[in-house]
């Protein structure tokens, strides 16, 4: 918890949490464009913002900033097999991190807890679209996401640990 | 950025849930022999036949209603050529040639794969 900053003022919490929100859609939006060389593969640079709002403000803003992403990526895109992939993966890696950052963010890094966020990620996307195609089939996908999940998530925890570092250091925030 | 006293354990943890999901997946992957196409669409087998059948040129309409999914062979495999999903990540899947190859539709729920022969002596099977 080295870097959690005190809860701010009304206003400016719900500012927070609208940035934090509006920063992840954009940069999902620009990562949605890259072409990438296995199909579900993402990059999932947009999880930079609930993983900081977690470090540096605690689970609810985590939850709000990830939630509302969802919500209002739905609403624009209006796809709802996105939808229910990426609240599959959300339902299991969020809690996952938070517990992890919760109670044991003085021995295990921010990176750690990323990688294994993105593996409950990944799992919980497959199962959920092992659940609506009705076969188990897609689990064969699961190795090669989880060795994307390893990379994506120890950068993406790098990244995160940095950005709350840089805000909570009382120029920003 | 330094890792912090029990990360070893967490990746340790992760690195055998990897390794568990290889081996189930090696497991369960069919041993060689002849090559069958299968389609499936909501846990059921809408086609099935000899991947040597599916010669270059040849097209499979595996279209349901709106649904638009068209397979077809080329020197690279068995490759999806049309379909009206949105986001097309099908259509840019890599194309299957080998046993356990598969691309998957997700918005159609269908499941296109390439299986052993010998899982099945059926040659054709369309419904």
């Amino acid at each position: 918890m080295e870097y959690r900053v005190k809860p701010p003022g009304k206003t400016k919490h719900m500012l927070i949490i609208a940035m934090f929100t509006s920063m992840a859609m954009v940069t999902g939006f620009i990562e949605s464009r890259f072409p990438l060389p296995f199909p579900g593969m993402r990059l999932g640079i947009a999880n930079i913002f609930p993983l900081t709002a977690l470090i540096l403000y605690g689970p609810a803003e985590a939850i709000s900033v990830a939630g509302l992403r969802l919500a209002l990526s739905f609403f624009l895109s209006g796809n709802i097999v996105a939808l229910s992939c990426s609240a599959g993966g959300i339902i299991v890696s969020l809690p996952l991190s938070i517990a992890l950052y919760e109670y044991f963010a003085d021995v295990l890094s921010v990176p750690a807890i990323s990688v294994a966020s993105a593996f409950a990620f990944n799992a919980g996307q497959l199962g959920a679209i092992a659940l609506l195609l009705g076969s188990w089939g897609v689990l064969a996908y699961l190795p090669p996401l989880l060795l994307c999940a390893a990379a994506t998530g120890y950068a993406i925890g790098s990244l995160a640990s940095m950005l709350a570092r840089k805000l909570s250091s009382g120029k920003q925030t | 950025m330094t890792g912090k006293k029990y990360d070893w354990l967490l990746y340790s943890i992760l690195a055998a849930s990897f390794a568990l999901s290889c081996a189930l997946v090696f497991a369960t992957r069919p041993k060689d022999g002849g090559l069958t196409f299968e389609a499936v669409r909501g846990g059921t087998v809408i086609e099935r036949r000899r991947a040597a059948e599916l010669t270059d040129g040849v097209a499979l309409d595996l279209s349901s209603g709106a649904m638009t999914n068209i397979v077809a062979s080329d020197p690279t495999g068995i490759r999806m050529v049309l379909a009206n999903c949105p986001g097309g990540d099908c259509l840019r899947a890599r194309p299957m040639k080998n046993a356990g190859d598969m691309i998957v539709c997700i918005p159609h729920k269908l499941i296109m794969r390439i299986v052993s022969s010998s899982v099945g002596a059926i040659d054709v099977m369309s419904y």
